[in-house]
């Protein structure tokens, strides 16, 4: 086959909307991300008003609780799968391993117009009658088969999520297996890349369940079935049909996908940091084998520890031991990219930027998030904890701010990529700082909260017992306006750095990864002439002629010279 | 308006990426049926549970998909797709066997889910019939359609199995 392909496409249609360059559609998702970030977090920052000062917010019950399952559904898949599991997997996979696309550039599109009507069915379901879901984000029954008709649309959404999530996953581990460029064996992929193969899998592996358990939602909300609903349930004073169901089997289907997706955002959270961190501490990651292993034993554990979100549900104590057990194995990986990610700082001169800010917060985030994590992967102590704000705590650190702060890493970091410019780096700190602060405050207090007896999904707490930690309520409450009043400087960074941010060459980091070697940005096809090969390993840093690195992309030095 | 267009030049790295690319659609459908698994198996304990009995035509199918399996295999496709064809009909009067005895979606929670796997396989049957047709133009290696076309009849062998013995 000829090459007559490569000219860049020539209508404005085809090239900037129904484009099929991973590219492009990386950003597509981005910055749709980015818009319904707005509303996600829009909507915590309203309902913290009515935690904060009940009674101000101008919300009902009903619709504080929908506020919060919007927030969690909105802010989970929304946003985080979009930007960092599908935006950048996008943009950086074929790239990092040398290939002029993603193996299917149509489905690539595909997956990309799916989300889209996913984003307008959960943004529609607000204006329905009933308003939008309010079950939670974990949409168990039997309240969310009873639940209005927004609990319909959010499931429609949900599974158009799901098929375009598959898509770009299907995408990414073809591209990864068999599109790398000659010399880019798998474990000279960077970091990112591997976190990027590791969370497709498993996202491939543990999406169907929930698809199942979506499907058996929908027939007994609208077929009339009794999969989920059991015998004797009596809503507003009048007996429903259904019979037999079990809500228990719900959660296990709910939480099969739920766990690994925690995996799913968080694994390629890390792998940015090793990268973003190898290029401003101008050494390798430490443990670079480590780490790919240990990307991979949290990928096989993280499959089969759900239970631990189910001990007060209902379940055999031995069961409970189990999952316990498993959980608590998973610490040891996990602790493995922890001390790598330290043991690269060790000894190391750090060049800081706002990137490399963000990812040493990440760090931070991961240490502290992870410490919670111990107390409620032990089936002993989460009975206390569960469903108090010790919870809430404990998950926004590991899927909201590592995750968060790993995409500002690689916005920071990959941005001269994309748009061949730089961000404004005054405003990128302020940003950085305006966004740690708040964040750990935030969810470390919630902790606190928690231990005082705070539930969460509460409209009210008003509990005689609740008073000491009442107190805090309001702190967080502006805390979290502060940290959304800190994104608007990031809008404002990103949208005029696009246009006005300061050129950038092809590679301002000094990175050794195989992305630099193509223009900022880069053209159709990514490499204007041939692919790039990979004689070498990923980070090879230090003195071998006049730079202190070596690019993945270059010929190494012959040892008799 | 929408440009076509191959990110891959080599022929052989197509033919493996489109290995991997029905691989993981493979373990895919594979979790899919497994999680209906679980859930059968939990559901069956529940204190309604009342097998229904399974309409004939369902196994008539069965043997359909088993036929057409073969058929493949000497490579006739057209008469595959035929039988693929015949398949979804015969599964429609599956259906209808069921209501004349009295059998529809929430009638029993075995019959429930003997008609959502029905349904959800027959999904996957169809994407196997639109491979098949892409294959007869041309335009799909037969030998990846074939992979996909058995493991569909295999799993329609595997869900009778399921509801009837289990």
């Amino acid at each position: 086959m000829t090459m007559d392909h490569a000219h860049a496409p020539p209508s404005f249609w085809s090239r900037y909307i129904f484009s099929q360059d991973h590219k492009v559609i990386g950003i597509q998702y981005l910055v749709t991300a980015m818009v319904m970030g707005i509303v996600g977090a829009g909507l915590s920052v309203w309902f913290r008003v009515q935690l904060a000062w009940p009674g101000t917010a101008g919300l009902s019950p009903e619709q504080y609780l929908s506020f919060v399952t919007m927030h969690g559904t909105i802010m989970i898949f929304f946003v985080v799968s979009l930007a960092l599991s599908s935006g950048f997997a996008n943009f950086l996979v074929p790239l990092q391993v040398g290939a002029r696309d993603m193996a299917y550039p149509f489905l690539n599109m595909l997956s990309y117009w799916t989300v889209v009507p996913a984003c307008l069915l959960m943004l529609a379901s607000f204006f329905v009658q009933g308003g939008a879901a309010g079950g939670g984000w974990t949409a168990y029954p039997p309240l969310s088969v009873i639940a209005p008709f927004g609990m319909t649309m959010w499931l429609l959404a949900m599974a158009l999520f799901i098929a375009s999530f598959t898509m770009s996953s299907l995408n990414v581990v073809t591209t990864i297996f068999n599109l790398r460029a000659r010399g880019m064996t798998l474990m000279r992929m960077p970091l990112t890349a591997w976190s990027y193969l590791v969370a497709s899998v498993i996202g491939l592996l543990s999406f169907p369940a929930l698809t199942a358990a979506a499907i058996m939602l929908l027939l007994d909300r609208h077929g009339g079935t009794s999969f989920y609903m059991p015998a004797g349930l009596v809503v507003s004073g009048k007996p429903l049909s259904y019979a037999g169901g079990t809500p228990l089997l719900f959660q296990h289907l709910f939480w099969f996908l739920g766990h690994p997706e925690v995996y799913v955002l968080v694994l390629p959270a890390i792998g940015i940091a090793f990268d973003v961190i190898a290029a401003n501490t101008r050494r390798p990651p430490h443990g670079y084998r480590i780490s790919v292993y240990a990307l991979i034993v949290i990928a096989v554990l993280g499959m089969i520890v759900w239970g631990h979100h189910m001990f007060t549900s209902g379940m055999n104590p031995y069961l409970g031991k189990y999952f316990t057990v498993a959980t608590l194995t998973i610490t040891f990986p996990f602790a493995a990219l922890g001390v790598n990610l330290v043991a690269s700082l060790w000894k190391a001169k750090l060049r800081i930027n706002t990137a490399m800010l963000f990812a040493l917060g990440l760090i931070s985030a991961i240490g502290t998030g992870g410490l919670g994590g111990l107390y409620l992967g032990n089936a002993a102590a989460d009975i206390h904890f569960h469903d108090s704000y010790f919870v809430v705590g404990h998950f926004h650190l590991m899927i909201g701010v590592v995750t968060m702060l790993g995409t500002f890493a690689a916005i920071y970091h990959w941005f001269p990529k994309m748009f061949g410019r730089r961000m404004n780096e005054p405003l990128g700190r302020v940003h950085f700082w305006g966004t740690i602060v708040p964040a750990m405050l935030i969810f470390t207090l919630m902790h606190f909260q928690g231990l005082g007896g705070m539930m969460r999904r509460y409209y009210e707490n008003t509990q005689v017992y609740v008073q000491p930690v009442q107190g805090l309520n309001p702190v967080i409450s502006i805390l979290a306006m502060v940290a959304f009043a800190a994104q608007i400087l990031f809008f404002v960074n990103f949208f005029s750095s696009i246009f006005r941010g300061a050129k950038s060459e092809e590679n301002p980091w000094q990175a050794t990864t195989l992305e630099w070697s193509a223009p900022s940005p880069p053209p159709h096809l990514n490499w204007p002439g041939e692919l790039p090969e990979a004689p070498r390993d990923p980070y090879v840093y230090g003195t071998e002629g006049e730079t202190d690195f070596q690019p993945q992309w270059a010929e190494p030095q012959k040892a008799t010279k | 308006m929408i440009v076509h267009y191959a990110a891959i030049d080599d022929r052989e790295q197509r033919q493996s990426a489109a290995e991997t690319l029905l691989f993981f659609l493979l373990a895919g459908a594979a979790m899919l049926f497994a999680t209906f698994t679980a859930a059968y198996l939990i559901r069956r304990a529940g204190p309604d549970w009342t097998p229904v009995p399974l309409p004939t035509a369902a196994f008539i199918a069965a043997g359909l998909l088993v036929l057409s399996s073969v058929t493949l295999h000497v490579k006739r496709l057209k008469v595959t797709i035929a039988l693929g064809v015949l398949f979804a009909v015969v599964q429609a009067i599956a259906f209808r066997q069921l209501a004349q005895a009295g059998v529809y979606l929430a009638t029993s929670p075995h019959g429930s889910f003997f008609i959502m796997l029905t349904g959800v396989h027959a999904v996957h049957v169809l994407g196997g019939l639109l491979a098949l047709c892409a294959a007869a133009a041309g335009r799909a290696r037969v030998g990846l359609v074939a992979a996909w076309w058995h493991f569909v009849g295999g799993l329609w062998i595997y869900v009778l199995f399921m509801l009837k013995a289990l």
